[in-house]
This record gives C-alpha cells, sequence and structure tokens, in this order.
C-alpha cells in the first residue's frame, strides 16, 4: 500500500517536473540579438522544401548581420529561431507556441512551407501580435483575414504562364493551341493551377486536358497515356521532385514530348536537375521569383552568389522567398526603429520597398489582408551554364528578365 | 479508347511487378513468422540508398550491384533480427505492428540526419527508355522490374519448395510447436525468413532507382499497398504476391485511366475489400478459419 | 455490480491530479503548456475510445481517424453552412461514424487472424480518398476552416485555448467515466471473454460476432465526438492531418505504449506520448529528424522492455482489469 502510495506520489511529481521544464525553457534569457523564427518543414514527408526554406532564411540572418545588423537599433543583430513543425499541420499551432513560449522575445517570424501550416499557425501570431511573413502561395491565406500574417508571394500563377503561352507564339512562331493542365491534388498543386483553365480558354487557346492526380502516388502512367491521347502542346504541370521525375520520364518512355512549362516547386529544385542531366535543357517552369531576375541588382547583387558559395546548391525558389522574408522584417525593423509587434506588422504593410521578390513596379505593395498586390511570377528556363550547371534562367517578363534570353526550344 | 485502356492494361501490369517484389517480402515474414511488417518500405529505402552508396564506390551499372546490395542488406537484417526481433518472437501481432511502427519512424529519421532529405537519384542511362510495339510503349525499368520480380519470386518460391531451409520454414509457419519436436530449428528459420525478406525489400528498392528519386520517406508510398496485396494474393502465398500486384497495379491502372487519376488508388482498396468479403483466404491462401 | 468509491491509493492519485489539472490554468499562463495540454487530452479520450475495441477486445483498429474526421469534417461543415452549432451537429458526425462502423465491422468480425487490422486500413484509405475528391463539400486537399465569428461558446470559439482546456478535460472525465462503467457492463465481460479465448466463450453462448460490432461502434462513435470538438479546436483541418493512418497510428500508439486493456493505461501513453514529442521537438530541433529518431527508437524500446505498457509501472493502476478478468470466469 505504502509503495503504492509512492507510486503516485512519484507520477504526481514526474508530471508537475514535465510541466517544471517547460514552464523553465518557456523563461529565456534576455539576449542582445533581436531573434526571428523560422517554422519550416526541417522533418518528415517535406523535409526536402523545408531544408530550402531554412537555408534561404539562415543566409538572410547572417547576410543581414555581415551589413551591421538593424541600424536604427544600435546595429542589433539578428539572431535565427529554428522550429520544426515535422510536415504535421495538426502539430503546425503546438509547435507555433511552443517556439513562442521559450522565446518570448521573438518579434518576427517567416514560415512555413504549405497553406496549411499558415492558417494554422495564422491566429497564435495574430495572438501574440508577432508579424509573421510566410511563403505559402494559396490564395485562401489572404482570406483569413489576419492582420499580422503577410504573403509577399504572388497568389495568381496561371496569367503569367498563359502570357508566356502568347508570347511565343506572336515572337517565335510556336502555333501553340492545344494545352494540357495536370497538377497534383494537393492545396499547392490546387492553388498554382487554380484559373489556369478559364485563362487558357479567355485566349483563345483549347484545353484539351485537365487532371489532378495524387501527390507522391507509384506511376503516372495513366495520366500520361490520357494526356498524349489528348494531343497537348504544352503541358503545365505542378508536382513536386518526385512526380515531376515520374511525369518527366513516363513522358519520354511513352515517346511523348510536348513543351513543358512547370508549374514551380519540383520543377525548380536543384534535385530536378540532377535527376535529368541533360534532358532538363530548356525546360520551363513558372516561378513566384527567381535569382537572376532585375529584381537582384543594386543591394542585392551579391545575394545568389554568396547563397550558392555557402551552401553548394544555386538559391532557388524557395530559398530565395524566405530570404526575402526576413529581409522585409529586417527593414521594418529598421524603419520602425522598435521590436514592439503591432508596430512592426504597420509599418510592414505600409513598406513600399525594392525587394528581391520584384514584381510589376517590383515595390513592395500589401493590402490590408497581407497580399503583395505588386508581385508577379516569372517565367524561367533551365539553361546550361559556363560552369557546365543548369540553372533556371528568368526569361518572363520582360521587365524581370535576366541576361540570357528565351531560347527557342523544340 | 481501346488503345487507351490496352496502354493502361500494359502499364498495371508493369506496375505491378513493382508492388509485387514489394510484396513477396511482406508475405513471408507474414507466413513464417505471423508478422505484419509495418518498416517494409523503410527496408526498401535503405535498399535504395545501398544502391546509391555502392553506385558512389563502384560506378557499377545498378543491375550489376544486386549482389552487393544483398550482401549488405543481409548484414542488416540479421542486425535488425538480433537486436529488435528475436526479443519479441512470440508475442502478439500487436508488439510485431508497434515495434515495426517504431523501427520505421527510427529509419526514416536517421536516414534524414545521414543523407538530408533533399532527394538524390542514381544516374541511368535507360530511365527514359522503352519498348514499344506498335503504337504500345512498355517503360523500360518497369519492364525489367517486373521481369526480376518474376525470376525473384520463382527463386523464392523454388527455395521454398525445394530446399530443407525452405520446407523447415513453411513446417514452421503451419504449425511452430509440431516442428520444433520435428526437430526443427524454429529460431533458424525465423531469422531466415525476416532476414530473406528484408533482401527482397532492398532488392525491390534498388530496382526502383530508375523510376524513383531516393529520400527517406520514399517507402511510405508504397507501404499500404503491399499490406493490400499480401491479403488479395493469400497471407503466406509467394505466388499469391505476384498474382495480387499484377491484379492491384491493372485495377489501380485503369480506373486512373478511365475514371479518375485521383480515384485511383481507392480502386485498390476497393477491390481488395470485395475480395476479403467474397474469398477472405485470399486468391491463392489457405482456407482460414471463420468464426 | 456496484462499486463504490474507496479511499485506495489508486484514488487518492486520480483525486490529486485531477485537482491539479483542474488548477493548471489558473495558475500556469504560458500559452503552450495549455495547447499541450489539450493535445493530451484529446488523444486520451481517443486512445481510451480505441482501447474498447483495441485492448478490450483485441481488435485492433487502424480506422479511428476516419471517425474522428467524420465528427470533425461534419461539425465544421454543418456551421460553416448553416451556422448549425457543434453541440447538435456532433451526432451527425456520430451517427456517420456508426454507420461506417457497422459497414466495417459486419465485413470482418467474422473472421479471425489480422483481416480486421488491415481492412481498416483499406477502408480508412478510400474515406480519405473520397474526402479528398469530394472537394466541393470538403474543401478536398485544400482543407476546410470555420471562419471566426466571434467568442461564443456554442459556436466553441474562444479568444485563447483556455476553456477549450476545460472542455476537452471534462470530455476526457465522461469518457473515462463511460468506459469505466462498460468495463463492467455485460458486454465488456462478454468482450473479456472473447479476448480470453473465443472457442469457449463462443461455446458457452455468447455472440461473439455482435459483441465485437456493438463494442467497435461504440467506440467509433466516441471518437467522432472527440472529433468534432478536436475539429473546432484546430479551426483548418485536411485529409492528410486528419484522416491519415499516420494519425490513426498515432492513436493506437498512445494506448499500446499505456498499455491495453487497461482503463488508464491510454490516458498515461496519450500523455507521454504527446509531452515527449514536444520535448524532443524542442530539444533537437536544430538537427532535422533527430526528435522524431529518438521517438522512434524509444516506442521500439518500449514496445520490447515494458510488453504491458507504461502502466505496468504501476502496479496497482490494473487492478480494476484484474478484477474484471476474474469476474469474467465467475459470470460465465
Amino acid at each position: 500500500m505504502k509503495n503504492l502510495m509512492k507510486r503516485g506520489i512519484a507520477l504526481t511529481a514526474t508530471a508537475a517536473m514535465v510541466m517544471g521544464t517547460m514552464g523553465v525553457t518557456a523563461m529565456a534569457e534576455e539576449a542582445e540579438t533581436i531573434k526571428i523564427a523560422g517554422l519550416f518543414n526541417y522533418s518528415g514527408a517535406n523535409a526536402d522544401t523545408g531544408i530550402l526554406d531554412g537555408d534561404g532564411a539562415q543566409f538572410a540572418i547572417d547576410w543581414i548581420n555581415e551589413k551591421g545588423g538593424i541600424q536604427s537599433l544600435g546595429g542589433a543583430k539578428l539572431e535565427y529561431i529554428q522550429g520544426d513543425t515535422l510536415s504535421d499541420s495538426a502539430q503546425a499551432k503546438a509547435v507555433a507556441e511552443r517556439v513562442l513560449s521559450e522565446n518570448p522575445d521573438i518579434v518576427g517570424a517567416v514560415g512555413a512551407g504549405g497553406s496549411g501550416y499558415t492558417i494554422a499557425m495564422g491566429s497564435v501570431f495574430e495572438k501574440n501580435q508577432i508579424p509573421y511573413v510566410q511563403n505559402g502561395v494559396s490564395s485562401n491565406i489572404p482570406e483569413q483575414g489576419y492582420s499580422f500574417t503577410f504573403q509577399p508571394v504572388p497568389n495568381v500563377f496561371g496569367q503569367t504562364q498563359i502570357e508566356f503561352i502568347q508570347y511565343m507564339n506572336e515572337n517565335y512562331d510556336y502555333n501553340i493551341s492545344k494545352v494540357g493542365i495536370i497538377y497534383e491534388d494537393t492545396d499547392y498543386g490546387i492553388s498554382t493551377a487554380a484559373g489556369n483553365l478559364e485563362l487558357a480558354q479567355e485566349a483563345g487557346l483549347e484545353v484539351v486536358f485537365e487532371e489532378s492526380f495524387p501527390a507522391n502516388g507509384s506511376d503516372v502512367s495513366s495520366l500520361i497515356t490520357n494526356l498524349k491521347a489528348s494531343g497537348a502542346e504544352i503541358v503545365l504541370p505542378v508536382a513536386f521532385t518526385q512526380d515531376a521525375k515520374l511525369i518527366f520520364n513516363t513522358m519520354s518512355s511513352m515517346d511523348y514530348h510536348p513543351l513543358i512549362l512547370g508549374g514551380g516547386a519540383g520543377f525548380l529544385y536543384p534535385s530536378f536537375a540532377e535527376e535529368l542531366g541533360d534532358a532538363v535543357d530548356g525546360v520551363l517552369s513558372v516561378a513566384s521569383l527567381n535569382w537572376d531576375s532585375t529584381s537582384f541588382s543594386g543591394d542585392f547583387a551579391d545575394v545568389a552568389s554568396g547563397f550558392e558559395e555557402k551552401y553548394g546548391y544555386f538559391m532557388s525558389e524557395h530559398s530565395a522567398g524566405t530570404f526575402n522574408h526576413v529581409y522585409i522584417i529586417a527593414q521594418a525593423l529598421e524603419e520602425a526603429g522598435t521590436t514592439d509587434g503591432a508596430v512592426l506588422a504597420d509599418t510592414i504593410r505600409n513598406l513600399s520597398i525594392p525587394t528581391v521578390q520584384g514584381g510589376k513596379t517590383g515595390m513592395l505593395a500589401f493590402d490590408e489582408n497581407g497580399a503583395n498586390t505588386d508581385a508577379s511570377p516569372v517565367i524561367v528556363q533551365w539553361q546550361k551554364d559556363d560552369d557546365g550547371t543548369y540553372r533556371p534562367h528568368t526569361i518572363f517578363p520582360e521587365n524581370l528578365a535576366g541576361e540570357n534570353g528565351f531560347v527557342a526550344v523544340e | 479508347m481501346t488503345w487507351k485502356i490496352i496502354q493502361a492494361i500494359i502499364n498495371g501490369i508493369l506496375n505491378g511487378g513493382v508492388y509485387a517484389v514489394v510484396a513477396v517480402g511482406l508475405t513471408i515474414v507474414y507466413g513464417v513468422m505471423k508478422m505484419i511488417n509495418f518498416a517494409n518500405g523503410e527496408f526498401l529505402m535503405l535498399g535504395m540508398y545501398f544502391t546509391y552508396l555502392l553506385y558512389g564506390l563502384t560506378g557499377w551499372n545498378c543491375y550489376a550491384l544486386i549482389p552487393l546490395v544483398v550482401i549488405a542488406m543481409s548484414v542488416f537484417g540479421f542486425v535488425v533480427y538480433k537486436l529488435v526481433i528475436e526479443r519479441i518472437i512470440g508475442r502478439d501481432s500487436t508488439t510485431y505492428i508497434m515495434v515495426t511502427v517504431g523501427l520505421s519512424y527510427f529509419l526514416i529519421n536517421l536516414s534524414q540526419i545521414i543523407f538530408s532529405a533533399t532527394p538524390v537519384s542514381v544516374p541511368s542511362d535507360i530511365k527514359t527508355s522503352s519498348v514499344t510495339f506498335g503504337s504500345y510503349s512498355a517503360s523500360l525499368p518497369r519492364l525489367i522490374a517486373f521481369l526480376a520480380a518474376c525470376l525473384l519470386i520463382f527463386i523464392t518460391w523454388l527455395f521454398m519448395q525445394k530446399t530443407y531451409m525452405g520446407r523447415a520454414m513453411r513446417a514452421t509457419s503451419e504449425k511452430p510447436e509440431v516442428a520444433q519436436i520435428l526437430g526443427i530449428n524454429t529460431k533458424v528459420a525465423f531469422t531466415v525468413a525476416f532476414v530473406l525478406s528484408v533482401i527482397l525489400a532492398g532488392v525491390a528498392g534498388l530496382l526502383l532507382t530508375p523510376i524513383y528519386t531516393i529520400y527517406p520517406s520514399v517507402g511510405s508510398v508504397l507501404k499500404t499497398t503491399g499490406l493490400m496485396i499480401v491479403v488479395l494474393g493469400g497471407m503466406g502465398s509467394i505466388p499469391g504476391a505476384l498474382l495480387g500486384g499484377v491484379i492491384v497495379g491493372v485495377v489501380e491502372a485503369l480506373v486512373g485511366t478511365l475514371i479518375s487519376a485521383n480515384l485511383g488508388p481507392a480502386g485498390i482498396f476497393a477491390v481488395f475489400l470485395i475480395i476479403l468479403y467474397v474469398r477472405p483466404q485470399g486468391i491463392f491462401g489457405k482456407k482460414g478459419r471463420v468464426a | 455490480m456496484k462499486e463504490r468509491i474507496r479511499l485506495t491509493p489508486k484514488n487518492i492519485t486520480i483525486a490529486v491530479l485531477t485537482v491539479i489539472l483542474l488548477l493548471i490554468p489558473l495558475f500556469v499562463k504560458n500559452n503552450y503548456v495549455i495547447t499541450t495540454l489539450v493535445y493530451c487530452f484529446v488523444f486520451a479520450s481517443l486512445g481510451v475510445a480505441w482501447n474498447m475495441i483495441g485492448g478490450y477486445g483485441a481488435q485492433i483498429s487502424w480506422c479511428h481517424a476516419v471517425f474522428v474526421a467524420m465528427g470533425a469534417y461534419s461539425s465544421m461543415i454543418l456551421f460553416k453552412k448553416f451556422n448549425v452549432t457543434p453541440f447538435l451537429s456532433m451526432f451527425v458526425g456520430m451517427a456517420l461514424a456508426f454507420l461506417l462502423a457497422t459497414l466495417i465491422g459486419l465485413g470482418t468480425f467474422r473472421l479471425r487472424g489480422p483481416f480486421f487490422s488491415l481492412s481498416t486500413i483499406a477502408f480508412a484509405e478510400i474515406v480519405r480518398i473520397i474526402i479528398q475528391y469530394w472537394g466541393s463539400l470538403t474543401g478536398g486537399a485544400s482543407g476546410y476552416s470555420v471562419p471566426f465569428k466571434g467568442a461564443n461558446f456554442f459556436n466553441l470559439m474562444f479568444y485563447d485555448d483556455i476553456p477549450f482546456y476545460y472542455i476537452m478535460l471534462a470530455l476526457l472525465a465522461i469518457v473515462i467515466a463511460f468506459t469505466a462503467w462498460f468495463e463492467h457492463s455485460k458486454n465488456g465481460y462478454y468482450l473479456g471473454a472473447i479476448k480470453g479465448d473465443e472457442d469457449a466463450a463462443i461455446s458457452l453462448g455468447i455472440d461473439s460476432f455482435k459483441v465485437k460490432l456493438h463494442t467497435f461502434q461504440i467506440s467509433a462513435v466516441i471518437a467522432a465526438a472527440v472529433g468534432t470538438f478536436y475539429g473546432f479546436f484546430l479551426t483548418f483541418i485536411d485529409p492528410p492531418s486528419i484522416c491519415s493512418l499516420d494519425f490513426s497510428v498515432k492513436i493506437g500508439i498512445g494506448a499500446i505504449i499505456g498499455g491495453i486493456g487497461t482503463l488508464w493505461g491510454p490516458v498515461l501513453g496519450a500523455f507521454v506520448v504527446n509531452i515527449l514529442t514536444q520535448l524532443l521537438n524542442s530539444w533537437f530541433s536544430n538537427i532535422g529528424g533527430l526528435s522524431q529518431c529518438i521517438y522512434g527508437l524509444a516506442l521500439v524500446l518500449v514496445v520490447i522492455f515494458r510488453p504491458k505498457g507504461l502502466i505496468s509501472f504501476f502496479p496497482g493502476a490494473n487492478k480494476s482489469k484484474e478484477k474484471s478478468a476474474v469476474g469474467k470466469e465467475g459470470k460465465q
């Protein structure tokens, strides 16, 4: 009996201790640095994009610190606090709460590699009044009406893709009329492909095939069989690495070679080029932003090269995006001269500065829901550089296109 | 339309080979040990990474690496057996499931720590090659995987039918107590069955390297499908795994082509449930006990 | 057979812990601790429900996520489209879960062996694919979220998580009380007898099929009820997070780690698993994968070295179960 009592007490004590540890870690010491949280999928099924995201954010912190930190706050340095959302959106809220409770002095956050995570975490940042600049491309995000969540990346991609098809038809005699649209059945796929059908039809193109497919399936042969039968001359696929590989290789093995105008993500990763080898030459894709756009000039001229030197791979869309998001928070800190969350959020909303995001005018312009109305996507083409490495080069629209132009492919 | 259907059946049969080679290892451990292995997909993933590493060392064509991958996987399988599985022999099926679920988390994340989550691939000259006949085409790596699956399944079947060890394993699977009395070392039979299934998963991984990129959670793509096939074909039946794999592959391709690619996987599970209701012991299974 | 509440050490411990849990929100102002405990309550309730069929019935289900999803989706959809309070719409989810459980059970409880377990996986995948495919109703892969319409108890919407803390704690208490009653109900005894020796139970006239089916239905309905509250707590749900095999496995893991077939094992397991996940993620977040790697290892070690679950560290805790095992023989 006594023994049992002891065990009961032990259980209670253990519980109290666990709670205690959580409380103690919550009281982090006051630091002189300014903390910015990065909440990404560092592990789990989406860890490959999480790494690209995280590297971009970490690089931005270092880049800003090397340039002297936040001048208006006495040259304060930034510190990166990493949080792992585990590729599980049901856990995202708890992760955000944890990182904030362990570091109550966090002044801004970047995230999160998918709109599900952002929608789940948005309320936490709202409650804690911490500006949260995120990279989800879904238009669901601004629709939540959060006032501390910002979306500097574009949330409409189809327009640019269709404009580019018209540009090819007009300037390069492509005579493309039949379009095939395939996208993975995830929020990313749906958001990226949203409206493509209507836009293409409005532009006088014939959409001969439109279908989604399950992400990370074992085989896309059925899909490609139907696509080939439809006779599409250009295909707009949205997929991540594994499916991008399957789509590409299955098309080749079926001796079907339409033009490919990818929907970002898997078509932009360094591992995509590694996988395809020379076959990647000339492949097109849409992207939120790209490392050799004209927006990467002036103050940002050393960003892409510095990143590649440090991490050993070129700065992809994901890394460039999170770089920009940390940069936006830093600029707001610089301008506001305070770490107060509410003031920072207001400052971000009113920021009108050039960033690497680029866009119609190149100046940030957030609306009341935190969407960047200036953002517009770019079209990139994989081209071989002098060092023998394939990288995506910006070719469209003209105000953002880099030095390499479009190279017509068959 | 006819072209679509025939092409879908070709696609389905070939993908079925991929499924079959995944399922055959599962069915052996189930047959002999009554163990449902939730970590099979991770053994397959390790087979892919071993192929990747060995390719980096030797530069050989991936199919030439089969003997090396077999050696690597058998060492790995033996270590896992000794460290983990041996300790839970004789416990209930829930224990097997939990241990293999834990093992699967462990292996996925250990691989991420070692190899990072960035996908890698093994270069192969044939990954976009295909065999064409008329207007129909069959992807060459899938065709090779299918034929290799048939060969592997045949070898495994021969081993189970014709060798002393194979017969001992089958005896153990029928009635472990009786087998023991007859002088069969059931512990050895269990070890061989488990290591064999790990090797088969590893070789499956190798065969898939020209088709898929390699990343830590790649095994989950085939996880549930493998289990479905094992039941379809009859739990413990080796030819059943091949037939189950092909059925599942063809159903998925037909549903995917004719209705919607999104519903392809649902077709697999629907067929599974239908078969389960109509013939619960599976196509090749021996009649199970029905309550 | 009524049991009086006696002043045993076990009951004292439970009382003390309950009081502590009731008081925590008054003293702990850290929302993270509150949120984590809400997750613990949710998984504990689900674990206890899962344990009815998985533990007492030894029929391992890998589809409880589906029942949770039924509760969450139906309530959230009815709220968003027709402004129905979740306190009413939860019954829709419960009814759907009942139907699905019946459908699964009818086909598989007549079979022995692992067929039930495997067919739950297949069923769950089909339901997940349908939810994802039926985007016009469920939001498909984009997920479903309820808009914040101001704090209102009947809409389950609050400015912080403390009301949820008490709601989930109350729900957990109800589920535990119900299960304690169920353990000693006729159905509970029959289930124990079937688990012990199915043939013997049948020969004594127990309709094992019916008993298993009823238990599964009850377990599913409870999971759906918890799902309604969980959905409103999360405010955003999508098929991979709420209707996946991973989620079902996580529910089962908590119960098994804690100790299946006992009343308190699944509760203990849910707390340990959730708090461990959070602590590991906090300590090792700088190396991607390390926290989950250790989690997997811990899982393997517990199952190997604690076959009866963590509850076996507390020998008094599963007493009621042992009693019921005796009772079942007496009853037959």
